[in-house]
C-alpha cells in the first residue's frame, strides 16, 4: 500500500459526518454508558420502557444509537429511524422539525414500524392496519391535502435501519427509500391548529399508530424497540426549549406508545428543571468523553482516562491498515495530544484525525507524528475561537476558575453549550471546562 | 502558490471519495474567488458555478464541489440542511466576511460544528477603499437587491443609493435570484454605477471594483 492509498483510506475511515460504516469501528465508551440503557431495556416488569437520550452535540448519540440497535437485535424487533434527515432529505422541510406534534411523531413511529414490519414479514403484513394508519392521519391534514396522500407508497420513501434474518441469524438491515423521487405531499409540523392530547382525531391516529407496533410485536413475537434519532437537532434556544417540553414533556402520547423507545432530546433539555419532569421517560445523558482530569483539568500532560477511548477507537480502524504498512500509523505522543484537546468530543477527535491523514499526505510521511498534531491542533484551534467574543470569554474563563467546574449564572450559556466550546465531564459529579482548543485563548490577559 | 490555497488543494486532494466536507475560507475582500476558482475549474476540468444562495445546494448532483458565498440569511437554512452535505457527499467551500463568519457559532451551532478547516484568506485589501462603497460594491458583485426594492414605480435609483449607503450590512441586500425579472437593482445596475461614479468620495473605489469585477464576469462567462 503507498503513502496516498494509506492517507486516503485514513481520510475515509475518520469521517466527521458519517456514523462508523464497520460495526468493529464501534467501540466502547469509557462509562460504559449504554450499559445503563440496556439494563433498563432488559427490566421484565417494564414491557415498554421509555428512554430519553440528551447529549451533547458531537458526542456520539447516533452512533450509541447504532451500537444500541445492534446490541438488541437478538431481543427486540429494532426500528432506528432518524426524523431530522428524513424531513431534510425526503420532505424537503427540515423547519418542520421546529413545529412536530406530538402525534406526528407517532405517526412516524408508526410509519417507520410499518416499513420495517412489512418488509421483514411481506406474507403476514396486514396491510390494512396501516391503511388505518393513513386514515386516521388523513383527517388531521388540511382538507386539500387528504386526496394526494397513499401512506403505503409514503411509508417506502422512509430510510429505516431495522431488524431481519440473515442466514437464520439476527441482522440489521438499512431499507433505502424505494420509491425514488415521490414527493412526500403530507405536509408536517404545520398542524392545522394546535391540537391536544385529548383530542379524539390525535386520539384516533395514536390508537392507529400503536396497531401498528402491536401487529409488528405480533408477526415477529418479539417487544418492538423504537430509535427514534434527530429530535436532538431543535435548535435556537429558548425556542428549542419550548419544542422539546412540547414533545416530552406537556404530551404523554409518545409514552402511550405500546413499544420500547429511545428518542434522542436536545442537551438544553438536562439543564432544565422540565427535565425531571418529562413523566414516563427514563433520562440518560451522553455527554463528553473524561479525557481532562478533573484534578487538573487544564493540564495536558495530566490526561484523564477518556483518552484510552480514543486510542482505542484509532486503534480499531486502523489496524488492518498497519497490518499491511507493517508500522504503527501515529506516533501514541500525538495520539494523546489530538485525543486531550478534543475535549472528548468523538466528532472532534474524528475530524483531527482526518485532517492529520491530509498533513501526513502533503508531507509524505507514513505516520502522524507530533509535528503533525501540532498543525493540526493550531488550524483547528483557529476554526473554533471563530466568533469568540470578550463576554464569551469572560464566561469561560469563570467556569475554568471554578473549582467545581461549576456554571455561572449566564445568557452565553446555552450559546457556549450549544456550540461546543463549553464542554460537560461525567467523571465525579457532572462539571464543566472549556474546549482545550480555547484555552490559550482564555488565559491570554 | 498561497498557504490558503494550498490548504484548499490538499483538503480537495483527499476528499474525494469520502462522505461530504466542509472548508471555511474567511476573506476580507473577496478577490481570492478568481485564483479558488481557477484551482477548482482547472481540477474539474469543466466549469463550477460559484453559488450565493445556500438552497442551490439541493440542486447539486453527489459528489459535487460547491463554493458558496455565506449570506447571513442563509445561516438557519444551513443549520437545518446539513444532512445534505453528506448525503449528497459535496465538498462546501464556504466563502465568509469575517463578520459572517463570527455569525456561525451561534446562529448555525450545528453546521459550525461540522466544519472540518478555517482558511484565512490572505490576499492584500485593496488600498484606501471607503467601507461603505466597499461594501456596496462587493454586494453588487452577486447583482444585489432586496425585496424592499422590487417596485420601480416606488423606488428610484437615487432612493437605492440612499438605501444601501445607509446599509449597515449589504449581505442583507444580496437577492435569492440574480437572474429574476424582478431583480430592479440588478437591472438599474448601470444606472446606479453611473450616479455613484458622480460623486467624488467613491468615484476610486468604484473604478477599483468595477476592475475588479472583470474577474466576477468572468467567473459568470467561463
Amino acid at each position: 500500500m503507498d503513502a496516498t492509498a494509506l492517507w486516503k483510506a485514513i481520510y475515509q475511515r475518520f469521517d466527521p459526518l458519517s456514523p462508523p460504516e464497520r460495526s468493529a469501528w464501534r467501540v466502547d465508551r469509557t462509562r460504559r454508558g449504554l450499559y445503563a440503557l440496556h439494563e433498563r431495556l432488559n427490566l421484565p416488569f417494564e414491557t415498554h420502557t421509555k428512554i430519553l437520550l440528551a447529549g451533547t452535540m458531537g458526542a456520539g448519540k447516533t452512533t450509541e444509537l447504532l451500537r444500541l440497535a445492534e446490541d438488541r437485535r437478538e431481543r427486540e424487533f429494532v426500528v432506528f429511524f432518524d426524523v431530522h434527515r428524513h424531513l431534510t432529505d425526503v420532505v424537503g422541510e427540515s423547519a418542520a422539525l421546529e413545529t412536530l406534534a406530538p402525534w406526528e411523531v407517532c405517526v412516524l413511529a408508526g410509519l417507520a414500524t410499518a416499513r420495517a414490519a412489512a418488509e421483514r414479514f411481506p406474507d403476514r403484513w396486514k396491510p390494512q392496519i396501516l391503511a388505518a394508519l393513513g386514515e386516521a392521519w388523513l383527517d388531521l391534514l388540511p382538507t386539500d391535502q387528504r386526496a394526494q396522500v397513499d401512506v403505503g407508497q409514503l411509508a417506502k420513501t422512509l430510510t429505516v435501519t431495522a431488524s431481519t434474518l440473515v442466514g437464520g441469524s439476527a441482522a440489521l438491515t438499512t431499507l433505502a427509500n424505494t420509491v425514488g423521487a415521490l414527493r412526500w405531499n403530507a405536509r408536517l409540523g404545520r398542524p392545522a391548529r394546535q391540537l391536544t392530547d385529548q383530542d379524539p382525531r390525535v386520539r384516533y391516529v395514536v390508537a392507529a399508530a400503536a396497531d401498528v407496533l402491536r401487529h409488528a410485536a405480533e408477526l415477529d413475537g418479539r417487544p418492538v424497540l423504537v430509535l427514534l434519532d434527530g429530535l436532538d437537532r431543535l435548535s435556537g434556544a429558548p425556542e428549542a426549549l419550548a419544542r422539546a417540553e412540547a414533545l416530552f414533556v406537556r404530551s404523554t402520547l409518545l409514552h402511550e406508545l405500546p413499544c420500547r423507545l429511545v428518542v434522542t432530546a436536545p442537551f438544553a433539555l438536562r439543564h432544565h428543571t422540565s427535565f425531571a419532569e418529562a413523566r414516563g421517560f427514563h433520562k440518560h445523558v451522553l455527554v463528553n468523553e473524561p479525557v481532562l482530569d478533573p484534578e487538573a483539568p487544564g493540564d495536558a500532560g495530566r490526561p484523564g482516562d477518556g483518552v484510552a477511548f480514543f486510542e482505542r477507537l484509532f486503534a480499531g480502524r486502523v489496524a488492518d491498515l498497519e497490518d499491511q504498512v507493517g508500522h504503527a500509523i501515529g506516533e501514541v505522543g500525538a495520539l494523546r495530544r489530538l485525543a486531550w484537546h478534543s475535549g472528548g468530543r468523538a466528532r472532534d477527535f474524528v475530524t483531527f484525525i482526518q485532517e492529520a491523514a491530509g498533513h501526513a499526505f502533503s508531507a509524505d510521511v507514513d505516520h502522524i507524528t507530533d509535528d503533525i498534531a501540532s498543525k493540526v491542533l493550531d488550524e483547528q484551534r483557529r476554526l473554533r475561537e471563530t466568533g469568540i467574543y470578550r463576554e464569551h470569554v469572560d464566561v469561560l474563563r469563570a467556569v475554568m476558575d471554578d473549582p467545581h467546574g461549576t456554571l455561572p449564572r449566564s445568557r452565553y450559556i446555552d450559546e457556549l453549550l450549544a456550540s461546543g466550546r463549553l464542554l460537560p465531564y461525567p467523571n465525579h459529579s457532572e462539571w464543566f471546562f472549556p474546549h482545550p482548543l480555547l484555552l490559550d485563548r482564555i488565559r491570554r490577559p | 502558490m498561497s498557504d490558503w490555497l494550498a490548504d484548499v488543494e490538499r483538503a480537495l486532494a483527499l476528499a474525494e471519495g469520502g462522505h461530504g466536507r466542509v472548508i471555511l475560507l474567511v476573506a476580507n475582500r473577496f478577490a481570492h474567488l478568481k485564483p479558488l476558482m481557477q484551482l477548482l475549474e482547472r481540477r474539474a476540468d469543466q466549469t463550477v458555478e460559484l453559488r450565493t444562495c445556500a438552497s442551490d445546494l439541493r440542486e447539486q448532483p453527489t459528489g459535487a464541489t460547491v463554493p458558496l458565498i455565506l449570506r447571513r440569511q442563509d445561516l438557519r437554512w444551513l443549520n437545518r440542511n446539513r444532512p445534505l452535505i453528506a448525503e449528497r457527499k459535496l465538498t462546501l467551500l464556504v466563502n465568509a466576511r469575517p463578520d459572517a463568519a463570527a455569525r456561525l457559532p451561534a446562529e448555525a451551532p450545528d453546521f459550525f460544528d461540522w466544519i472540518a478547516l478555517r482558511t484565512d484568506v490572505d490576499i492584500a485589501p485593496m488600498a484606501r477603499t471607503e467601507p461603505v462603497a466597499d461594501r456596496l460594491l462587493d454586494a453588487f458583485d452577486v447583482h444585489a437587491a432586496t425585496r424592499e426594492l422590487l417596485d420601480p414605480a416606488i423606488v428610484t435609483v437615487e432612493r437605492i443609493l440612499a438605501f444601501i449607503l445607509a446599509t449597515e450590512d449589504v449581505s442583507d441586500a444580496i437577492d435569492d435570484d440574480p437572474e429574476s425579472s424582478e431583480n430592479f437593482v440588478g437591472q438599474q445596475r448601470g444606472r446606479v454605477i453611473e450616479v455613484l461614479l458622480q460623486r467624488p468620495e467613491l468615484r476610486r473605489p468604484v473604478r477599483e471594483r468595477l476592475d475588479f469585477m472583470k474577474h466576477v464576469v468572468w467567473l459568470g462567462e467561463s
